[in-house]
């Protein structure tokens, strides 16, 4: 696939690329993940955003361990560690950095940042409340705070036409985004979910105009076609996680090895939540804060998130045509935690089997992790 | 169980009027004579069993908790919340305006009782252990104990269940679980934490939380049946007002008085008592124990008593003194370090004991005031605020160290301890240790393992205190 290629190769060349930038003026915002800051909104000022979402490797995260305890969890530690380990180049190239105040594990790495770096943090207020007004006005002033601190950092108004311009880019890169994930639904997909899931993380980091255009090519491609034919008995799974990072690809590794299909996946982190765009033309900013909070899926730290994130696990289930749900959470995360024991039985209920994972990014886990998943699969295979 | 419940305070009259109701409940928590034993020992060792008003506040903790656990069985419209304490204020205001209402934290109640005086709650963690809240997850045993009090069906099944979602995400996570699976409304009070550095953003997080307090009243007032209002609000104020000037009285004597007169658990359940929604009786008789108790700890820094010897190192405990197990603090006090104060009750910007009541912060809704002396505790301010308010407290209390004993499961406390210790060990000078325990689950952390690094912490703070010298 041609664009692909292009792609791998801007992805190579990206932190270059930043680099000069960041040297010509232009300013670099990161952010943590989540799809809760208004990306479009730092586009527009001018600045690059930078989805934070790399993980999966031990290092960082217990590096980090100098300055924070072992009980956050692994990929909010090693959102600091990045930055204190000094390897990748994205963590170094930042201006100013936002911090969704979402679960109180990626909070506290933002304060992380903010004690032990010289970089400006910005503390986004997010209400755990999806759909009251009030959260929602909490949540359109705490934007529109953003937007100054993002004027006065550039030294640019955000003008009404930018951010219009922004917001259009960006639901086009969400649209194409759904478009190859739904191709996921053949029995056939010509996608596989790692494949996906590594574009959806390319997002993050390439240029969005050269991201869409590139998505935009590969949609063409792939949509009309299907990929090799699957063995008949290869189970058709969803992947439910609080948080996939950048680099953590082990469970969809361990998958595809072990003759599972993944078709679907339902992330809260990591991952860009592509199935609802930015409506309006009114308040741009509103409009932004609206799908952000209220036309998202909302995540597990939310209240009374898990009966609609339940309803939509339910519908993925049914459109991918999957059989069976992965879990995988990460250490001490502590509301999915929670949720999964519910979720758990709810999905037992309706005959659908459910494998829990949970991972420290320990590499020693993978013989495990292993067994587990072959036994899972090898278990539905024989239902 | 009559000598036991003499050591708790009550009077030969009320014995024979309670004991019933009392055997009930202890027989429902699995309460036997081994139990009331080692409840006997441990008032002796851990609760200053010579101070009168002391033995009043155990048994009104122990009346309180009868009350709540037999509420739905005696016909009483029941409403639940939980620390922190915005809800306290809406729930005074209902239950001492009707018979028919009991508001209270039962958990916190369970704690003071089950734990702090029977040390018994590991059946009650097995059970949450065995539902949502597994082992080896890092799950918040507060929350365990809740969890576990609904499973074992010891929980009196609330009418409403008012959720702290203004701290940490875990307690209103399990509370819409609980709902979910027992079927309990659930009604939540957010805040949210995007506070910084500036005294501004406290302005900002105030109104939310009010309007947030306003909703919970609104809410409580359609459970209830009549309109919990302002009116009956400040009633329910002055009810309380002697209670708390004497609490504030004692706190005053602790942290300035050398040495320290009284134990730092038996400070947390006077402090807890002060923040926690109780019934018209248990309130009465608060404000008679506080002030009998404020007469005795006076009339101790008179003679110069204290828990640890005159000259002690002093420290401040954070974030919050253990509600379900005294000996570790006790242990401390044994080791000679005294602990005049914990970070719960020390306010931003630089530890002050009462809250900033400037024009902005204060309108004329009494709300307002609520949500904004909260904010300002520095357990929920922000990391820089917090580091202010602690280097603040260190200084204008003339303390010698701090010992961060955080509790691990907790999400919300485990994430910034060490940036505390630096930050405050640069400001201040003085040394700050961090030990990992568990405020509610003794099976874990104990005293004993402790011991020997708070000997060492010790030690140092004697040493510098020489030094300095």
């Amino acid at each position: 696939m041609q664009a692909l290629k292009e792609l791998t190769s801007h992805m190579r060349e990206r932190p270059i690329q930043l680099r000069q930038m960041k040297e010509a003026g232009t300013k670099i915002v990161g952010y943590f993940v989540g799809d809760y800051v208004p990306e479009e909104m730092i586009y527009a000022s001018g600045a690059v955003p930078l989805c934070l979402c790399h993980g999966g490797d031990p290092m960082p995260a217990n590096v980090a361990l100098s300055a924070t305890t072992r009980f956050l969890c692994p990929f909010s530690r090693a959102q600091y560690g990045e930055r204190l380990l000094g390897e990748q180049a994205y963590y170094k190239l930042v201006d100013m950095l936002v911090d969704p105040i979402t679960c109180q594990h990626l909070r506290r790495a933002g304060d992380l940042w903010d004690y032990y770096t010289d970089v400006p943090v910005f503390r986004l207020g997010i209400p755990h409340e999806y759909n009251g007004e009030d959260a929602l006005n909490y949540y359109v002033e705490a934007s529109r705070r953003l937007k100054t601190s993002l004027e006065e950092l550039t030294g640019k108004p955000i003008t009404d036409e930018a951010l219009r311009e922004a917001i259009d880019l960006y639901n086009r890169m969400r649209s194409l985004l759904k478009g190859i994930s739904l191709t996921k639904q053949k029995p056939n997909p010509p996608i596989t979910e790692l494949e996906f899931i590594k574009l959806n993380h390319a997002s993050m980091y390439a240029d969005p105009v050269f991201m869409v255009e590139a998505l935009e090519s590969i949609y063409q491609e792939i949509k009309d076609k299907d990929g090799e034919a699957a063995a008949p008995d290869v189970p058709r799974l969803l992947l439910v996680s609080p948080n996939i990072a950048y680099g953590d690809y082990k469970i969809l590794e361990l998958v595809n090895e072990a003759e599972g299909m993944i078709v679907a996946e339902e992330i809260c982190e990591g991952v860009r939540f592509y199935w609802e765009n930015v409506k309006g033309d009114g308040d741009l900013v509103e409009a932004i804060a609206r799908r952000n909070l209220k036309e998202r899926l909302p995540c597990a730290f939310m209240r009374d998130s898990t009966m609609p994130r339940l309803d939509f696990i339910s519908g993925l289930l049914k459109q991918f045509n999957a059989v069976g749900v992965i879990w995988y959470q990460l250490l001490y995360c502590d509301t999915y935690d929670i949720e999964s024991f519910f979720f758990t039985k709810e999905m037992q209920r309706m005959g659908i089997p459910v494998l829990k994972l949970e991972s420290d990014y320990d590499i020693l886990d993978r013989g495990t992790l292993r067994t587990r998943i072959e036994t899972f699969i090898e278990t539905i295979r024989v239902r | 169980m009559k000598k036991f419940l003499e050591l708790c305070g009550f009077e030969p009259a009320e014995i024979d009027a309670e004991l019933p109701r009392i055997q009930k409940v202890f027989d429902m928590f699995g309460i036997n004579q081994e139990d009331i034993e080692r409840g006997k020992d441990r008032i002796n060792k851990f609760w200053d069993p010579e101070l009168k008003g002391l033995a009043k506040i155990r048994g009104l903790a122990r009346r309180e908790l009868v009350d709540t656990i037999l509420a739905r069985e005696e016909n009483k419209i029941n409403v639940c919340a939980s620390l922190p304490s915005a809800t306290t204020d809406i729930l005074n205001a209902a239950s001492f305006h009707s018979d028919n209402v009991r508001a209270t934290y039962p958990d916190v109640l369970v704690l003071m009782v089950m734990g702090y005086l029977f040390d018994k709650l590991d059946p009650i963690l097995e059970a949450a252990e065995e539902h949502f809240l597994r082992p080896g997850a890092a799950q918040c045993s507060l929350l365990q104990v809740r969890l576990g009090l609904n499973v074992l069906g010891l929980y009196p099944k609330c009418d409403l269940l008012m959720s702290m979602g203004s701290l940490c995400d875990a307690l209103p996570k399990c509370d819409e679980a609980l709902g979910l699976y027992f079927n309990i409304p659930v009604h939540y009070i957010n805040c949210c934490q995007d506070r910084g550095a500036d005294w501004e953003d406290l302005y900002r997080s105030k109104d939310f939380y009010t309007n947030e307090i306003k909703k919970a009243q609104k809410k409580v007032s359609e459970v209830v049946g009549f309109e919990v209002d302002n009116d009956k609000v400040n009633e329910a104020r002055r009810i309380r007002r002697d209670a708390a000037i004497y609490a504030n009285n004692i706190f005053d004597l602790v942290v300035n008085s050398d040495p320290v007169p009284m134990s730092a658990a038996c400070l947390q359940y006077i402090r807890i008592f002060r923040a926690m929604p109780v019934g018209r009786k248990t309130q009465d008789g608060l404000n008679e124990a506080n002030k009998l108790l404020f007469e005795e700890i006076q009339e101790r820094v008179n003679r110069g008593v204290g828990v640890v010897e005159k000259g002690a190192p002093r420290i401040l405990y954070a974030p919050l003194v253990s509600l379900a197990d005294p000996s570790i603090t006790n242990m401390i006090e044994e080791l000679g370090i005294a602990i005049p104060l914990s970070e719960d009750s020390i306010l931003v910007p630089d530890g002050e004991l009462r809250p900033q009541m400037d024009e902005r912060g204060r309108g004329e809704d009494p709300w307002e005031k609520v949500a904004y002396a909260l904010i300002q505790r520095s357990i929920e301010a922000s990391v820089p605020m917090r580091i202010r308010a602690i280097t603040g407290a260190v200084k204008r209390y003339h303390l010698d160290g701090v010992l961060n004993l955080f509790h691990y499961s907790c999400r919300y406390f485990a994430g910034d301890p060490l940036i505390l210790k630096d930050a405050v060990e640069k400001a201040t000078g003085v040394p700050v240790m961090v030990l990992e325990g568990d405020m509610y689950d003794p099976r874990f952390y104990t005293a004993e393992q402790l011991r020997t690094r708070v000997e060492a912490f010790g030690e140092m703070l004697r040493a510098a205190k020489v030094a300095h010298k």
